[in-house]
This record gives C-alpha cells, structure tokens and sequence, in this order.
C-alpha cells in the first residue's frame, strides 16, 4: 500500500518497512509527510501481522532534512489551531506529536540510515529503538548552525541515549557524526560498509527483532521508556 | 560590569568572549570571595549581549586545586544562615556558585591544565565544554579527607560519565591524567596548546548564541521531566524565546554562504 507513492509501506514477513519515498529532495520531509510517517507507525503498531518496524529512504539518503518551502497549506487540518506564525511559517508542534507517537509504539523500531540523517529525520531516528547505519552516513543535527528553531523533543529523548556530556558535541555544537563516531556515541547499533544496501544488510537484525515474544517486548520497552524517569519502587510493575 | 569583587577571580571581555580566571599563587584555589564573585559574574553575563561565551580558566598553567583551606568571612547574603555540623558550615556559598554558572544558559567552557581538582572539578562538570591540556590532573580527593561532595557533583557527574564512571572518581578519590578523562569523556578534547583552546572558544562566541540558550534551556529543565511534561516544556521555551539570528541563518542558507550571527 501507498500513500501517494511519498511514503511506501511494505511487508516482508512479519517486518513492516516505512519508507521515505521523496528521492528527488533526499526525502525531505513537509508537514503532511510527517502526519503520514506518524500515522504509518500507529498503523503498524496495531496490526496483529507486524512483529518488527523498519524505517528507510529510498535514494541516495534516509533523509536529508525538512523542507523548508513547504507553506501553511500542507498542515494537516487537526492542526490548524495549532500553528504558530513563525517566520518560516512551520511550527514544532507537529513533529514534535508525530515523533512522540513513533517513541511510543510497542515494536520494534529500526532506523536505516544511509546517505544522509538530518533534521526531522535525524529527530525520527532518535524515536526509534535502534539505529542501523553505513559507514560514511551524514547523521547528526546541525540545525544550530543556522539558528534554527528546535523544539522536536531531542532535548529529552537524546539526553537518556547518550552520556550527558556527549549532548554538548551532538546537540550544541551540531557535530557532524558519521557511522563509526555515532557509533562510538553509542547512539548507533550497528555500522556497515559504505555503499551497503541496509534492507539487505539488516534482514538478519530486523527478522531476530520479529522473532521476539511481542509481548515481553512491548512490556520491556515500556518498563525502559517510562522507568527512566520513575524512582526505583516507582518503576517496577 | 564585570568588575570583580576580588582580584583572586579576574574577568576580560573580547570579542564576545569572557573569560574568567582564577588567580591565587600557584594553586589559584577558590575561597568564598571568589565563590561570591563568580556567581556575580554569571548572573551580569545572562543578560550581557556582549557575551557570546563563557570561559573559565586558571592562571599560570594551573585550573584550581580547589577550596582553600581558609576560606575566609562568611558572605554577608548567607548572613543568618550558616548551619554548622561535624563537618564545618553548609556548603551554601558553593552551591550558590555551581547554582550560578550551571544557570548561565549562554555557552560555558572549561580550558582544564594542571590541576583540576574539588571544588574546581565541581565547576567544571557544570560547564557545556571541557577542554584540557596534556598536563591536566583531574580529580576529587574530598572523600579521603572526609569530606563528603554536596555541591551538586553527585547529581551531575553520573548524568556526564555514567555512575560506574562517577563512583570511581567520587568514591575511589582517583586522579585522572587528560588521555584517562578523554576516554570516560570527562573532558571533550584535548588541546595541545591554550592557543587550540582559543580556537575552539572564539568559534564558539562566533554561534547563533541565542539558538545555543534555547538548547540548553530545554535540556536542563527537561532533565527531571517525564516524557509528556518534556513536551510541554520544549513548546513553552521555544515559542517564548525569539531567536532572532533565524532570519540570517535562512538567509545565508539561501544565498549560499557563511552566515554572520549576532547571538541574539
């Protein structure tokens, strides 16, 4: 199934893969893209047939990034009391809901990031539960450096990924992180050879996750998710 | 406006840069003078559209060994409260200055050479960036001499490094050389010369300082905050924050070039 050829949805197996589908624009991202990416995650969440969930782009890029000349007209209508007029005429609030959706579905999320991971796809990549990349991936968040706004959630999310001193590099200093550095962040689970083709590099990561026990998965995730936050007697269920 | 109140903590303003030393003999330790003058320094530096970043170093090739033995008159702002146990008055003047620098939500970076040690690592472990030279001894010896660390280190250590990581330096009372600190990522980068240092800290000065705040701003208040609350958190300071050095990053962005920040 498709949604106007921009996001493709396809099984394989038990592995549902969501798929940017926008190669001419390295698969920047509008808002009524994000509404689709948020509304595909919910989807796969609850269909019974779905054991694993596997993020990509089709092209020379996961995604590069959001676009930016997408205007007020490309919201979706629930969010139309929503926007905020900032100068460039987009908001944080819906990334920010679509990417919360993502972080709370109860599979397994996989990020494939090759190419480039930038933006709204670097903050989508942060949602899920890993993150597979090739070796010479552009990953990271140098939004900073044009003074962007940034709001999308990053701040909580990143921060209890990573060692606290690894959020001044990544997130103040907007470094530029390639395969082996994110690695070595421990923000990236696997790294593959430069040029590798992911959906094939991490069949056998992605079809291990499917073999799981669903629900001692959803119940281990949420315990991870919610008891980082919680005091220890707090946390247990 | 940077005038310190004590000339054992000087202050110089260039070029969007102020940079803070201590300056004490050869130890440069840290005495409630210079604790009050430092917390000074950080409150009149929020709100200065002068500073770009916040450096914080020591003179002569020596960060600080830390508290001083002495450490002189009580401040008069902590006047009627100075509860005392076993071991000594509450630590309410340093916490004040942790309080103060972690605070300061412009860029803060920590130039670590020789000594780095107590006290001294307290304020460093609260700044955005730490840089050391090759001779930097980082430690915390508080423990050994019974004295138990309640100036914030406790929470903010292990958040940095791990706890594995932090119990080692706060509980084993091990001194760590810069290669060792660079490893377990207590420190950033190492600098072969100040001059690196400087280069590092004058592009610093040269960010969008205001996008730079809105960062920090939500990632420190979010520390504490569940995921929902986090959410709210980054919409409220976002939409109340106007960083207005957008307009040139887009601009830039557009016209293909280098863009040129104001901090604002």
């Amino acid at each position: 199934m498709t949604d106007g050829d921009l996001l493709l949805v396809e099984d394989d197996g038990a592995v549902r893969h969501i798929r940017l589908n926008r190669p001419e624009k390295l698969n920047a991202i509008d808002p009524l893209q994000h509404e689709r990416i948020g509304r595909a995650f919910l989807d796969a969440d609850a269909d019974h047939g779905v054991r694993a969930i596997a993020f990509s782009g089709v092209g020379r890029a996961f995604c590069a990034g959001d676009d930016l000349g997408a205007d007020s007209r490309s919201w979706p209508d629930r969010m139309r009391n929503r926007l905020v007029d900032l100068d460039l005429g987009l908001g944080p609030a819906l990334l920010l809901e679509t990417a919360g959706w993502v972080r709370h579905v109860g599979k397994p999320t996989v990020a494939l990031l090759h190419g480039a991971a930038l933006g709204s796809g670097y903050d989508y990549s942060l949602s899920c539960d890993f993150r597979l990349a090739t070796a010479d991936v552009n990953y990271g968040d140098p939004r900073i450096h044009r003074a962007m706004w940034a709001a999308e959630g990053w701040s909580y999310k990143l921060v209890r990924q990573v060692d606290q001193s690894a959020v001044t590099p990544i997130a103040y200093l907007g470094e530029r992180m390639d395969g082996a550095s994110a690695y070595e962040y421990g923000l990236v689970h696997r790294v593959y050879p430069a040029g590798s083709d992911l959906l094939e590099e991490a069949r056998p990561f992605l079809a291990a996750l499917a073999a799981l026990d669903p629900d001692a998965y959803r119940e281990t995730k949420r315990a991870i998710l919610a008891g980082v936050d919680l005091p220890f007697e707090a946390s247990l269920p | 406006m940077y005038d310190s109140s004590t000339d054992r903590l000087t202050t110089t303003l260039s070029g969007g840069r102020l940079t803070v030393r201590f300056d004490d003999g050869d130890e440069n330790r840290i005495d409630y003078a210079v604790l009050d003058a430092l917390a000074s320094v950080c409150r009149s530096a929020a709100d200065d559209p002068e500073v770009r970043v916040l450096a914080l170093t020591g003179a002569r090739g020596t960060f600080s060994a830390g508290a001083a033995a002495d450490m002189g008159r009580w401040p008069d702002r902590f006047g009627h409260r100075r509860p005392e146990g076993s071991h000594g008055p509450a630590p309410l003047p340093e916490q004040d200055a942790v309080r103060a620098l972690r605070s300061l939500m412009k860029p803060t970076v920590a130039l670590l050479e020789g000594a780095v040690s107590g006290l001294a690592l307290d304020l460093a472990c609260v700044c955005d960036l730490r840089l050391a030279l090759p001779d930097a001894r980082i430690g915390d010896p508080r423990v050994r001499s019974g004295t138990a660390a309640s100036t914030g280190i406790a929470y903010v250590l292990p958040r940095l490094i791990g706890q594995s990581q932090a119990m080692r330096i706060l509980l084993l009372g091990e001194t760590l050389d810069a290669a060792e600190a660079l490893r377990i990522r207590l420190v950033h980068q190492i600098v072969e010369a100040p001059e690196a240092a400087d280069a590092v800290i004058d592009r610093i000065a040269t960010m969008p300082t205001r996008a730079w705040e809105v960062h920090k701003m939500q990632v420190l208040g979010q520390l504490d905050l569940d995921f929902e609350s986090a959410m709210v958190h980054s919409l409220g300071v976002r939409q109340t924050h106007v960083i207005e050095d957008r307009l040139e990053g887009v601009q830039a962005w557009r016209e293909r070039r280098e863009p040129r920040f104001t901090g604002r």
